[in-house]
């Protein structure tokens, strides 16, 4: 109950609003046309309010009658029998309300019903005798009309009011100009006016119709104002009714509205006039002329102020919902259903076809214009606005779409790129929303995949973290206790022997766990870079120096050939010592005996060049690059020392310190290169 | 002379047996512990010359036990890790221990560096404070300029005239990196060509002589592509 209130309070409110505008507006058109049909006399608004005697109604209406009888009597000869008699009967249908009495001497035309002494009337200039309660009266002696009210006499020329005295003008206007002295009219208004059983007097209709009218106006008024106030006070209520209507109002095609306003401004721009039913003698039509006028000036009114609400809430909504753009709209929907392609193409036939039916019809109503006057000519522009239009909206969907499509191609750059988490958005009714959305799911999956695939490295790093850590221990032990072994005196030789192997394997362990600690580390990114920048001749003579013991040992010969003055590049110094230290052990270690080993380091351009040549001790019966694999040896016996891990090892180092590693067999002849980028020298 | 005492903690029985035997062998008394617990409990009732602390341990770990020690004790602390990369090694030097060896470790090596770090614990004192103006000085590394003598740790190292003053000009900017030409034109007093070779091998034997592990020194080090340094400890 309580909700169902509160849910109608803006309907409410707004009603209270239509109603009170509704009833103040109307008010003020009565009474505007009230005051145009009076000539802008603003007493006649008193009427109501004052004694019937003293209203201009009454005037009006008695000058009116008078008038009549008098232009009778005065040109009697000129109307036909048939008028007589009506005027007659319109004045006869007062009943006992009207004495009259009208003479023509000339002619001896005469109509009374004053039945009393009328011989006393034969005297020009003599007042006429009345029945008693008719104090009330009108009379033309020849000379001059008085108006005459209990007795007292009131020049009509003399009266202040305009309205009597024009009202009278028009009456004498009415007879033939003239000498009048033989006429002599007498209309006499009974002092409390009856009700005619046998007719309808208009004299008692007015008084009664004067009566109520008044306090209805008022009570309308009143009615209207608080209606009003309330709607004021809950003015937020209107107002979300406001934008209720306007919603609904949103809904209609902009077509209609206007087609809907024409209708609406027609008739009262045209026809207006013409609708009023014209100010009747009865009450009743007259109520009921000014009622339609009123009805159909606060419909437009109303009419308007929807239009008006339309447009402050709906803004530019309200001009774009027309039936063109609701036709696109379903044609957009329409070809969704076929290939992308197709669609596009369709699109463009589409344009083509419609231009040309639209320019046809233009042309015909062109055509008809020149024949039929300006009449035509405004379809034919219309129908080539729309033309218009419609180009201009396919131009405007194919600069969208090629912006699109911009955008789309710089995504799948940033895609490319490796940007996995930037969404690409896009108008959801655009052509190629369905291949972004495609998209967007294609880096979702990536996002995802590599996201678990860096999760399983982690993983893979603690692992190996965590297992050499667990090698490590018992080999500590190991070797500690083979250590102890060694230093004890008095066993057997072959004792000796059996801890010298011992010693040597469990060395051997620890190097190779080392080694493959390092390379996951390495080959997973998760090996700290200290970069900077080194001059990479002197990083080869330096670690050919600290090899000199080792060099000396293998009976090779070593030809280096490295420019004297400084190539820098940015890199990490350390592991690059390591790098060309694994190169140098292998070629000592692989090398044919008293062989040379070439080293040299040429720069090309941006770009340096290590190459280690060594002779094979062995044939390499290997692929290149399978030499590169982990735990790959040049000798597939495995009897040598070492990891064979040195490789794989420099291979990944100089990759993560930024150069390149390639590996190159030709017979028996070894080749290593490495590559880095120069930096220049300041 | 008395016998200096030396703790040894590792979870790991056998290895605090090892290490216990190998330094009884040397002449010193072993305590031993198990854990970082125990090992602060005979640290605060025992007379404790040096300790040996492995790193991951049950109850608390050896980084957690040197930063208690270290507010107390000024005693050296080797810590014997598995972990053997820099930035462990950074860590457990910034934490306060003296020396870092990783596991599984040489047994000579390992004697080597506790000999060396009882040698500067001890003695630390006899340095002569008026004489401190003519010395040279980065951690153990003392270069006494005036008698001409490098000693480590107290141990004094016999270096031929060349070494020394290759010693003597690092020394003098500890820290500074030495390109080899510099060293040569500073040295030896004749311009420089093609001498990395000449240095490289000065250097190494240097390293040889003042290093416990040449191959990982502590103080002479070759910056890779640019030059050479003695630390600046």
């Amino acid at each position: 109950m309580d909700t169902k209130l509160k849910k109608s309070k803006p309907f409410t409110a707004w009603i209270c609003f239509f109603l009170g505008v509704s009833i103040i507006t109307g008010l003020l058109i009565s009474v505007f046309i009230t005051l145009g049909h009076s000539r802008g006399n603003w007493d006649v608004l008193q009427d109501p309010f004052i004694d019937y005697r003293e209203s201009i109604a009454f005037k009006q209406r008695t000058a009116d009658y008078y008038g009549q009888l008098f232009s009778l009597a005065a040109a009697s000869s000129s109307y036909g029998a048939s008028y007589i008699d009506a005027t007659i009967n319109s004045l006869d249908d007062e009943g006992i309300n009207l004495k009259y009495y009208a003479v023509n001497k000339k002619n001896n035309f005469l109509v009374q019903n004053i039945t009393s002494k009328p011989s006393s009337l034969s005297d020009s200039g003599k007042m006429p005798a009345l029945p008693a309660g008719y104090n009330y009266f009108w009379y033309f002696d020849g000379q001059k009309l008085r108006e005459i009210d209990h007795g007292k006499v009131i020049d009509i020329k003399r009266l202040d009011s305009v309205y009597p005295r024009e009202l009278l003008d028009y009456s004498f206007n009415r007879a033939p100009a003239g000498d009048y002295s033989d006429v002599q009219v007498l209309l006499a208004v009974r002092d409390n006016l009856v009700k005619n059983p046998y007719a309808y007097s208009k004299y008692y209709g007015d008084q009664q119709f004067l009566s109520i009218i008044g306090w209805i106006c008022i009570g309308l008024l009143v009615l209207g104002l608080l209606l009003l106030v309330f709607a004021i006070i809950n003015r937020p209520s209107k107002r979300e009714y406001d934008r209720k209507l306007a919603s609904w109002m949103g809904r209609m095609w902009l077509e209609v509205k206007l087609l809907l306003s024409l209708l609406f401004l027609v008739p009262w721009g045209i026809f207006g006039i013409r609708l009023f039913p014209g100010w009747g003698d009865n009450w009743f039509n007259r109520v009921l002329g000014i009622a339609w006028v009123v009805c159909i000036i606060i419909a437009c009114l109303w009419w308007f102020y929807l239009i008006l609400i339309d447009l402050i809430v709906n803004r530019q909504k309200f001009f774009t919902h027309n039936l063109l753009n609701s036709f696109l709209s379903w044609y957009r929907k329409h070809e969704k259903r076929y290939p992308w392609q197709n669609s596009m193409l369709k699109r463009a036939y589409m344009l083509v076809g419609a231009e040309a039916v639209l320019a046809i019809i233009s042309v015909v109503f062109l055509l008809a214009a020149s024949g039929s006057g300006g009449l035509a000519l405004l379809p034919a522009l219309l129908i080539a606005g729309a033309g218009i239009y419609l180009i201009y909206r396919y131009l405007k969907r194919y600069d969208e779409t090629i912006s699109d499509l911009g955008s789309l191609m710089d995504h799948i750059e940033l895609i490319k790129n490796g940007d996995m988490t930037t969404k690409l958005e896009i108008a959801e009714d655009a052509d190629i929303y369905p291949a972004v959305q495609n998209l967007n799911s294609i880096q979702e999956g990536m996002d995802i995949a590599v996201t678990e695939m860096m999760k399983s490295e982690r993983m893979k790093i603690d692992l190996i973290s965590n297992v050499s850590h667990d090698l490590k221990t018992p080999l500590t032990s190991i070797i500690s206790y083979v250590d102890l072994l060694n230093k004890e005196d008095g066993l057997p030789e072959h004792v000796n022997d059996y801890i010298k192997i011992l010693a040597q394997k469990s060395e051997h362990l620890k190097n190779l766990i080392q080694d493959l600690f390092d390379l996951s580390k390495a080959s997973s990114n998760n090996l700290p870079l200290d970069m900077e920048k080194i001059d990479l001749p002197r990083l080869v003579k330096q670690t050919l120096a600290d090899m000199e013991e080792p060099i000396a040992a293998s009976g090779l010969v070593f030809r280096v050939n490295t420019p004297d003055e400084p190539v820098y590049i940015t890199s990490d110094g350390k592991k690059l010592y390591r790098i060309l230290e694994n190169l140098i052990m292998n070629a000592l270690k692989y090398s044919l005996a008293g062989s040379r080993v070439f080293i040299d380091l040429i720069v090309d351009r941006n770009e340096v060049t290590v190459t280690i040549k060594n002779t094979a001790n062995y044939e390499m019966t290997f692929e290149e690059d399978e030499i590169l694999q982990r735990f790959v040896r040049g000798d597939k016996s495995r009897s040598s020392e070492g990891s064979g891990l040195g490789l794989s090892i420099a291979q990944t180092f100089t990759e993560i310190c930024g150069g390149s590693f390639s590996v190159k067999i030709d017979g028996d002849l070894f080749k290593v290169e490495l590559r880095f980028k120069t930096e220049s020298a300041n | 002379m008395e016998k200096h005492r030396i703790l040894v903690v590792d979870d790991d029985r056998e290895i605090v047996n090892a290490i216990a035997i190998n330094l009884q062998n040397e002449g010193y008394e072993v305590l031993k512990a198990f854990d970082g617990l125990q090992a602060l409990d005979i640290i605060s009732n025992q007379n404790i010359q040096l300790i040996i602390l492995d790193v991951m341990m049950p109850k608390m770990d050896g980084l957690s036990a040197t930063l208690k020690i270290r507010e107390e004790k000024n005693i050296p602390i080797i810590i014997l890790s598995a972990k053997s990369e820099d930035t462990d090694k950074i860590l457990g030097l910034s934490m306060g221990a003296d020396d870092y060896v990783t596991k599984p470790f040489n047994t000579m090596e390992l004697m080597a560096r506790v000999k060396s770090q009882l040698r500067r614990y001890l003695r630390l004192g006899d340095v002569n404070v008026a004489n401190r103006a003519n010395l040279l000085q980065s951690g153990g590394l003392c270069f006494d300029l005036e008698s001409r003598t490098l000693t480590v740790d107290g141990e004094p190292v016999r270096l031929t005239a060349t070494e020394m003053k290759i010693v003597e000009l690092l020394m003098r900017f500890p820290g500074r990196i030495f390109p080899a030409e510099e060293i040569y034109e500073r040295v030896w007093e004749e311009p420089a060509y093609r001498v990395e070779n000449t240095v490289m091998v000065h250097i190494r034997r240097i390293r040889e002589k003042i290093e416990i592990n040449p191959k990982e020194p502590k103080y002479l080090k070759v910056v890779w592509g640019i030059g050479y340094k003695i630390e600046k400890i």
